[in-house]
């Protein structure tokens, strides 16, 4: 009857709207302010945004509501109920609704509702969610008091997030006191690939990413702690620090990503927060939305890695040398018939050593070296085992739900072969999360999540340089050859002088030749990774605003590593070779021939239960309250063990039993008796950690917002009392909105907010406790094969917590018209008690300890600024831009300092505190030039120029050159988006200023007896007046250790490292297609990442970001993304 | 429920956190435990000592070429110069080595207070053997970084600091000559009382290896009666000896780890300049042996230029490491040395004859002629050359010399020539010299502040 009588007065009023069926999301709930019906007539069309739907829903909604429901007196205010919806008509939960009037903020609910409280008729609310364009509707009570709003998606929109979400909880950005940066799915995904974390670098405010030695470090506001281990931000995944592997984690499964920079922010994540919290979310499914089907592939080619980077020796230069070397009878105990060690020489030496014993002629000696001068085993390594890298990926995502319950599907396939051949990578990702209210105060959800990958091949022997010459030696001469002319597999000299492993036993040995070409394919390496994350979660609601939660997390993770060193490998051959006994013509294998297999396994478990009350409330329109309090226990164990097996056949399964007790003669007495290498191996950890905490906010007015959090955690650290391992962490912050104050005038500024914090956080540590604590060693001693246990750490009674305490003052504000709007923050962080490896007297038998010995200083600024630069018809052009600065300086240093050579020749890749200086100070000897009469280094001391390299290396740290820090005090990105039509172009310039490196050079010492030489060889100082264009040093002979060392440690070679980098460039074309009404999006792009320096400070040719290692290389992607 | 569950979690809290988080962890609570800790021979045998104790010595000599590969901390040291690059590696390997198996010893007699003392055998055997192993330690260091003892003299210089403690928050200090000495002796007679016999493997010290590390001690002391009266306790335990004929003297490594004569074993840490590829044999020291005495084979290897190099290391390695532990026949020569000195000249030949019958070959068709010395001196300077002969590259010579040094008849200067082809340079060591004595390492100087020891 009802029904019938809406289509009827639906009919009669509006001729233009349909009726249509109920969309699930359009639940209409109650009328509050009735007004007459002829009030009906007057209906004008003031919300221009509306378009013909939208505005046909609306009136049919007002309809629905004056004749179905009754309406309520209202005591304060008039009342706007709305309900927003996406595009597709999907509830938005979380959108922030703003008053004009009123200002303050309500959010609508999982259904997309909300409430609105205005003292006038007429009004205008502001709606702004993360990845959808804030909009501005105005609104009168006297036509409508249940809206419908549509929210149009934002591709990139840095500048207006709304929500954070701190893993505890989801706090609207307005209220929020703390420093976060939030990243949607729109500026994640500008990035193609399989990795998570990856993507944040270049985009993400305030978080650097240190890649020197080709691992990526991730930093966010510096520094805040001495020792590596403890380096690194907490990574939270749905709500729970993640135990996995990360780059199990499709990223096609990610809905946002936020960075909690400051103290309160991340002080609920107390005692392992102190070097910040990266905060995941996952996708999860929403009440009330019809299936959604997203499907995305792409397929990624890199080009090959550019091993040409490096910088070796020439060829030419190095066979010179070892013919100079040769010469002055350098190889004479080498290549002593004597020599019980067979240690390797090079052809070019053992060629000369022919010539000398007349063994072939000096002529042809010599034209055998000189073909080898034009050689470089690089190309044959860039040929034969490297490829470019390629990866494909395909996920697909369905969610969708009703009134009750709501699910999200999705499958993830990525494959990709590695740049050295063999290499490949498939991974599996399974994840279901499904939302279930069984009744209106009661909410359940559960979560699986199974990821597998599985890699093979990866070792490490095929990748430049290599390293495999044995007997000392460094590395490869560098006019190795490896593979023939008819793509056989070549021998390069190995373990042993290859005059050795030519004849050795007479044939009673196995082949002792090395073939690295070969060898690829002898070594079968295998990881296989299985990842299961099961959640639990339960929500009732107690009262309105108030709510308890238990949730339970579980995670697992299995590694399974296993490695043939098939029968033909060298590997296996030499320890078959080392451990046989021949005896006239009688052979005796201690170790049985077949494959060597080694296998491990390590199992990772994580327990995490969590109970929590949340409270919500605002009353009188001024007061907005919410707190949360709960605690939790985590409770994650891990085990590992590998084992190895010997004489192992492949094709039968067979394996032998050897021996591990008796020692055997090594063959020909290479080396003393020896054990056969036993590789059992077993350990089991434990790591427990209980947590009290609380955290609360109120805001008055809009306006005014204070916040507090308080947080207590207890771990079993080993070896401390339990009343020390309680750590209490709180945190405080206020916010004012300025420009919501009466006497805010500044038109030009239309927003303007002020936020303070102030706050702790800490760093759990293994630093031991009091007692003495011995370790077992599984291995058992070697000569009597027992049991024994080793002190790794001495006790000590005064290891206490790291501590980091950090202030944050922040603006955020935007210009008039939208154009312009950013942050601009202030940060100052004191972190103390920290914990390092200090020096200390060695005669207390450990050259160093773990022990709290400082404090570290920090400053630092973050702005972040988004534009809009220019917005035509069909023209959009945006801007977001950001720079960070910050500096950490070792205030406090109770620790021993090392030795001045240490700090002059480190690569400065690990932290090295002294104190008054930077974390990672770039320190040189100061440098005189090159003596003009023989090319040798000068330093200074006492001022005046010297060559004395004994006291040059021991001079005090004082003196040294103090350049800067090796981590760059700023950077930033500059992100630039331009769309025409459907086409859309961005690209990412990141920059990274004020900072230092070492570069490599040559050093002699190094050149002669390891093999390891440097191109600044060729740059040497040879004649008299060099010294004018040159800073290398003259070859001598001998070699001076000390010489070379002050040289490489001298300011000659210290560059700076500031560069602009133009990241990547992203081209998109967005397209749909069906019918207006069940319109599909889709979206075609071309992306291309690590596209090359714009600028560097350097002209040595090398990229900063990667001194150590190669830099990462340029990638090309095309992909499709269907119904997003 | 969060109430609930927080009062659940507090009383359940203690419990829950004193999981161990490593099950490798494991805090002293049994004897068992501490013997595990004296059992980690890698920290307390195996390359623990430091090679300064042969680094420097008149036994061998290296070409130009070889010296000038190596590091300029062995490089001085072979010339007996200033050590200024004591750099981290040499410093580990020279000095805090050599204090790990005291910080061991005292960690390991600071828990005996803790743990369950049940069996009191067995309690008294860790508390002996980690006195023994301190002792030890201590020796070795003093001969190289404390002036040689004098006997008679004040020995009031600068010894070793004596850590007694595993606080590494205790400031080493160091003690005197006397007092250095005085603790060994003390930690080894103490070590006598407690001791078993022998133990299962030569790396756990018995009676016998404290006899004979006390008998060592009074040597270097010059008290050679004492000496003389622990030998003899030592050797009444077991006098072993190989009879050479038994081993191949053509094997790399003709020694097996644990051979009958070893009493205790240990080995220094390596040293390049010591790898037998390097290290030439002093010429006229290889000449003195007899064709027929088995050590001139299975001793040498034939390295470069007619040189030959040491590979009859007791400890079965080739690398520059040398066994400096305690074996039966260096205590038939001290016993020998210390019978000469009382002028039982007689009688210490017997002892000499005893050993050297066991090295000689008797397949090589002269049977084996016994020494014959017709005064206590003609027997001393036999002694005194079969003792350098027969203990080649055991790290005893740096510490002889330091002690024979102080007596005329025995007394040398020790020269290095270095010869680059166009320059040629000698060095020499004067008996007594203050270089006898080596530089405590930088570090360890500008951490405690402790007083550098004086060099020329």
């Amino acid at each position: 009857m009802k029904e019938m009588s809406e289509k009827v007065v639906v009919a009669l009023l509006c001729p233009f709207a349909r009726t249509k069926r109920h969309h699930p999301a359009m639940r209409i709930t109650k009328l509050d302010s009735l007004k007459s019906l002829s009030s009906l007539c007057r209906v004008e069309i003031i919300l221009e945004q509306l378009n013909r739907r939208k505005f046909e829903r609306l009136i049919f909604t007002v309809l629905m509501m004056l004749i179905g429901f009754n309406a309520i007196a209202q005591t304060s205010g008039n009342l706007f109920k709305g309900m927003v919806t996406d595009e597709h008509g999907k509830a938005l939960s979380g959108v922030s609704v703003k008053g004009i009037t009123n200002k303050s903020i309500t959010l609508t609910d999982k259904d997309g509702h909300f409430n609105y409280r205005s003292i006038l008729q007429k009004d205008t609310i502001i709606l702004s969610f993360v990845g959808f364009k804030t909009k501005r509707l105005a609104v009168d009570l006297s036509i409508s008091t249940m809206l419908t709003v549509e929210m149009e998606a934002d591709e990139r929109d840095l500048g207006d997030i709304n929500i954070v979400s701190t893993g505890y909880q989801t706090i609207p950005k307005e209220r929020a006191t703390g420093s976060f940066v939030q990243l949607d799915k729109a500026i994640l995904n500008r990035e193609v690939g399989s990795g998570i974390l990856s993507r944040l670098d270049g985009v993400t405010n305030g978080l650097q990413v240190d890649k020197r030695t080709g691992n990526s470090k991730i930093n966010i506001r510096g520094i805040n702690t001495f020792s590596s281990s403890l380096t690194g931000p907490l990574i939270v995944v749905d709500n729970f620090p993640y135990a996995g592997d990360l780059n199990n984690i499709n990223p096609n499964d990610v809905e946002s990503i936020t960075v909690l920079k400051d103290a309160a922010a991340s002080s609920i994540w107390g005692a392992r927060a102190g070097n910040g919290v990266i905060v995941i979310n996952l996708k999860k499914g929403m009440f009330n939305r019809q299936p959604v089907l997203v499907f995305n592939t792409n397929l990624t080619i890199g080009e090959k890695s550019d091993i040409g980077y490096y910088k070796p020796i020439a060829s030419g230069d190095f066979i010179d040398t070892e013919m100079m070397l040769y010469e002055k009878g350098f190889y004479k105990n080498d290549l002593s018939p004597t020599n019980k060690n067979r240690p390797v020489v090079s052809p070019v030496v053992n060629l000369l050593d022919m010539a000398t014993r007349g063994l072939i002629s000096q002529s042809e000696a010599q034209q055998k070296i000189n073909s080898y001068r034009g050689l470089d085993y690089r190309n044959e390594l860039k040929r034969y085992f490297y490829s470019h890298p390629i990866s494909q990926q395909y996920s697909l995502n369905l969610d969708g739900g009703n009134q009750v319950m709501n699910y999200l599907i999705s499958a993830g396939y990525d494959h990709s072969s590695g740049d050295t051949k063999g290499v490949q990578n498939n991974r599996y990702t399974l994840r279901t999360v499904n939302n279930f209210k069984a009744t209106n105060f009661l909410e359940f959800q559960t979560k699986i999540q199974y990821d597998q990958s599985d890699r093979t091949g990866g070792s490490s022997q095929s990748s430049y340089p290599l390293s495999t010459a044995g007997g000392g030696k460094g590395q490869l001469y560098p006019y190795a050859q490896l593979v023939g002319e008819n793509g056989e597999a070549l021998s390069v000299v190995q373990g042993y002088s290859a005059v050795y492993t030519d004849t050795a036993g007479r044939g009673n040995l196995l082949d002792w030749k090395y073939r690295p070409y070969e060898e690829q394919y002898l070594l079968g390496s295998s990881t296989q990774l299985r990842h299961l994350n099961l959640g639990l979660s339960a929500k009732i609601r107690i009262f309105k605003g108030l709510n308890a939660s238990l949730v339970y997390n579980y995670e697992t993770q299995q590694t399974s590593n296993r490695k043939v060193n098939s029968a033909g490998s060298y590997f296996t051959r030499n320890l078959i070779n080392r451990f046989t006994q021949v005896n006239g013509t009688t052979v005796k294998r201690i170790i049985p021939l077949g494959a060597i297999l080694d296998l491990s396994e390590e199992q990772l478990r994580s327990h995490n239960l969590r109970a929590m009350m949340d409270y919500a409330a605002s009353w009188a329109g001024k007061n907005d309250v919410n707190f949360i309090v709960g605690a939790e226990a985590t409770h994650r164990p891990a085990s590992s063990n590998g084992y190895r097996t010997y004489g192992y056949d492949e094709q039968t399964l067979g394996y032998a039993n050897v021996d591990y007790t008796n020692s055997y003669p090594i063959y020909d007495g290479l080396a003393g008796n020896s054990f056969i290498p036993a590789q059992n191996s077993f350990s089991s950890t434990l790591s427990r950690l209980v947590s009290f905490y609380a955290n609360g906010a109120y805001t008055y007015r809009g306006r005014y917002t204070i916040s507090a959090s308080g947080r207590r955690d207890a771990s079993n650290v080993f070896g401390i009392n339990t009343n020390n391992k309680w750590r209490p962490l709180w945190s405080t912050g206020a916010g004012w909105d300025i420009s919501k104050e009466d006497f805010y005038t500044a038109k030009w500024l239309p927003s303007l907010k002020l936020r303070a914090t102030y706050g702790h956080s800490g760093n759990i540590s293994d630093a031991a406790g009091n007692r003495l604590i011995l370790t077992y060693v599984s291995v058992p001693a070697s000569f009597t094969n027992q049991r024994y246990a080793q002190i790794t750490t001495p006790p000590n009674p005064e290891a206490r917590w790291e501590d980091v305490r950090m202030a944050n003052l922040a603006i955020d504000f935007r210009l008039k018209g939208k154009q312009v709007s950013g942050s601009v923050e202030w940060f100052s962080k004191k972190s103390s008690d920290l914990i390092s490896a200090s020096p200390i007297d060695p005669t207390t038998g450990f050259s160093s300890v773990q022990m709290n010995i400082g404090e570290i200083k920090s400053n630092g600024f973050d702005i972040i600024l988004n534009s809009l630069n220019l917005e035509r018809r069909n023209f959009k052009w945006e801007t977001s831009a950001s720079l960070s600065y910050v500096k950490d300086v070792v205030s406090q240093y109770y620790g021993n300092v090392s030795s001045t050579v240490s700090y002059a020749t480190s690569t400065v890749t690990s932290i090295s505190p002294i104190k008054n200086y930077v974390l990672y100070p770039i320190l040189s000897y100061r440098f005189a030039g090159l003596d003009g009469q023989n090319g040798d280094p000068q330093g200074y001391l006492k001022g005046i120029a010297s060559k004395n390299y004994s006291l040059l290396l021991t001079d005090s740290l004082q003196n040294l050159v103090y350049s800067g820090s090796a981590i760059p005090l700023y950077s930033g990105f500059l992100l630039n988006t331009i769309k025409w039509r459907q086409l859309s172009l961005s690209f990412n310039i990141t920059f990274k200023f004020d900072y230092y490196f070492r570069k490599e050079t040559i050093s002699y010492s190094a050149l002669f007896n390891n093999w390891s030489g440097h191109s600044d060889f060729a740059l040497r100082w040879q004649k008299s007046g060099d010294e004018l264009s040159t800073t290398v040093p003259s070859m001598t002979y001998p070699a001076n250790a000390s010489r070379d060392s002050f040289y490489a440690g001298s300011e000659a070679n210290v560059l700076k490292g500031d560069h602009i980098r133009l990241r990547d460039i992203r081209l998109n074309y967005d397209f749909s297609f069906g019918s207006q009404k069940e319109k599909k999006n889709a979206q075609l792009y071309v992306y291309a990442n690590n596209v090359g320096l714009i600028w560097r400070a350097n002209k040595a040719g090398i990229d900063p970001d990667y001194v150590y290692g190669l830099p990462a290389a340029r990638t090309y992607s095309i992909g499709f993304r269907y119904g997003f | 429920m969060a109430v609930i569950f927080i009062a659940i979690s507090q009383a359940g809290c203690k419990k829950y956190l004193d999981a161990k988080p490593n099950q490798a962890f494991v805090t002293p609570q049994s004897l068992n435990d501490l013997q595990a800790l004296l059992d980690n021979s890698s920290q307390i045998n195996l390359g623990q000592y430091p090679g300064l104790l042969e680094m420097a010595t008149d036994d061998f000599f290296l070409s130009y070429t070889q010296l000038s590969a190596l590091t300029p901390f062995e490089q001085e040291s072979y010339i007996w110069i200033r050590q200024m690059n004591f750099d981290q590696s040499a410093t580990n390997q020279n000095w805090l080595n050599a204090f790990r198996p005291i910080f061991i010893s005292n960690a390991v007699l600071d828990e005996l207070e803790n743990v369950d003392k049940n069996d009191p055998t067995f309690s008294q055997r860790i508390e002996g053997s980690a006195l023994f192993i301190r002792a030890f330690s201590l020796w070795n260091l003093a001969q190289v970084f404390c002036p040689p003892y004098e006997n008679g003299g004040s020995n009031n210089a600068p010894g070793l600091p004596l850590r007694t403690t595993p606080d590494f928050n205790v400031p080493s200090v160091r003690s005197t000559v006397s007092e250095t000495y005085s603790k060994i002796i003390d930690d080894l007679k103490g070590a006598i009382k407690l001791l078993p016999v022998k133990q299962l493997y030569p790396t756990r010290p018995g009676k016998w290896a404290a006899y004979a590390a006390l008998a060592r001690t009074y040597l270097s002391m010059e008290e050679y009666s004492l000496a003389g009266v622990y030998a003899d306790s030592c050797l009444q335990i077991d006098r072993t000896l190989i009879d050479y004929n038994t081993l191949t003297p053509t094997a790399a490594r003709p020694f097996a780890v644990f051979h009958p004569e070893t009493i205790f074993f240990s080995y220094s840490n390596g040293a390049s300049i010591l790898n037998p590829t390097r290290a030439n044999i002093d010429t006229l020291l290889y000449r003195s042996y007899l064709s027929n005495d088995l050590r001139k084979t299975v001793f040498f290897q034939s390295s470069t230029g007619g040189n030959v190099g040491f590979k009859g290391s007791y400890s079965g390695s080739l690398s520059g490491t040398f066994f400096n532990g305690l074996a039966t026949d260096e205590l038939y020569l001290i016993k020998a040395e210390c019978l000469a000195r009382e002028g039982k000249y007689l009688e210490s030949m017997t002892w000499l004859n005893s050993l050297l019958s066991t090295r000689w070959n008797t397949k090589g068709g002269t049977p084996f002629q016994n020494v014959f010395a017709n005064s206590s001196e003609e027997a001393l300077f036999k002694i005194l050359l079969e003792r350098r002969k027969e203990l080649l590259m055991r790290g005893l010579r740096w510490s002889d010399l330091r002690r024979l040094n102080r007596d005329p008849r025995f007394s040398k200067n020790l020269i290095r020539i270095i010869d680059t082809g166009s320059l040629k340079t000698s060095y020499i060591l004067k008996p007594g010299s203050l270089n006898y004595t080596m530089e405590i390492p930088a570090d360890v100087i500008r951490i405690t502040g402790m007083q550098q020891n004086p060099r020329e």
